[in-house]
């Protein structure tokens, strides 16, 4: 897959991950795993690039005598994925046509 | 590898960079390696999982601003003693026209890169303008000058032109391959600054 399309697209899948319910690190890569390869290392610059774009906040809760930290997805995370399943419904149509058989 | 070593080695390698920025990354593959393990893995398999320190510490540094990068590195951990300052202020002539040589040099190689760029497109510009002009003046004297000089301007001109709609598609290729250069090369200046012993 072209690496500017996957970027785009990890950033979205991660927000998609947190959409329903608040979650955290190894989950949201066991919940992409189907659909989307992604490594630890891969996933801490997304984390932290949408936490800083107002995309996704992070709180931490103890767990088993550590912390962990959770990210809950915020309103502009939501418009974020909004525009984002807008802007493919177009893609598809162009892609009807491109298959297309006569 | 035991996570204790993972996380070290992390930490060894984004020596320099603001403590804070440390502590965020250790606490994240930490709680990724437990998280794992707490999954059924054993130690081993999860820090195995977890990837390689040179790629964590990559990514990592991907994401933070080069200027961050210098300003954490610039800002002494501890106290001066009196002599390496009288030594510093001595030194003063010889390592700040260095210090400064080496920034320039940086800068340089970057602004060279992007000159690269520009180079090219002013190429494509060139023989687009020219193309076109040939073509223009071409038409414009063809009524003046009956000879076969306007015609031969105007196909001068139009193979320019279509010299230039070829060039376009290289072109973009070329860009894109220095952007990329640009990107490595910013990496491994950052590389430099931070952590500088490598744990083998």
């Amino acid at each position: 897959m072209d690496i500017q399309i996957k970027r785009g697209l990890l950033d979205v899948c991660v927000l998609a991950a947190i959409k329903n319910k608040d979650s955290y690190g190894y989950q949201i890569i066991k919940d992409m795993k189907p659909y989307m390869q992604i490594s630890e290392s891969t996933l801490y610059p997304i984390l932290r690039r949408l936490e800083e774009g107002g995309f996704l906040t992070v709180y931490s809760v103890e767990h088993n005598g550590r912390l962990r930290k959770y990210y809950r997805i915020t309103k502009n995370g939501l418009r974020r994925l909004n525009e984002f399943t807008d802007e493919w419904k177009e893609i598809m149509q162009v892609y009807q046509f491109i298959t297309r058989e006569d | 590898m035991k996570k204790q070593e993972f996380l070290n080695e992390i930490s060894a390698r984004l020596n320099g960079l603001p403590d804070e920025e440390i502590r965020r990354s250790i606490d994240y593959f930490s709680e990724m390696i437990d998280d794992r393990m707490e999954d059924g893995m054993s130690e081993e398999e999860a820090v195995e999982a977890a990837g390689s320190v040179d790629d964590a510490v990559n990514e990592i540094l991907k994401d933070v601003p080069l200027t961050k990068v210098i300003k954490a590195k610039a800002s002494t951990r501890r106290k001066l003693r009196a002599w390496e300052i009288v030594l510093l202020i001595i030194g003063s002539p010889i390592w700040f026209p260095l210090l400064l040589c080496f920034v320039i040099l940086i800068w340089v190689i970057y602004i060279i890169i992007w000159a690269i760029v520009v180079c090219f497109w002013a190429v494509v510009l060139a023989f687009l303008v020219g193309g076109a002009g040939a073509v223009g003046i071409g038409i414009l004297s063809l009524p003046r000058i009956p000879t076969a000089l306007p015609a031969l301007a105007i196909a001068a001109g139009l193979v320019l032109m279509g010299i230039s709609l070829l060039l376009i598609g290289p072109m973009i290729k070329l860009s894109k391959v220095t952007g990329k250069l640009a990107k490595v090369i910013v990496l491994w200046i950052k590389s430099w600054f931070i952590g500088g012993k490598k744990n083998a």
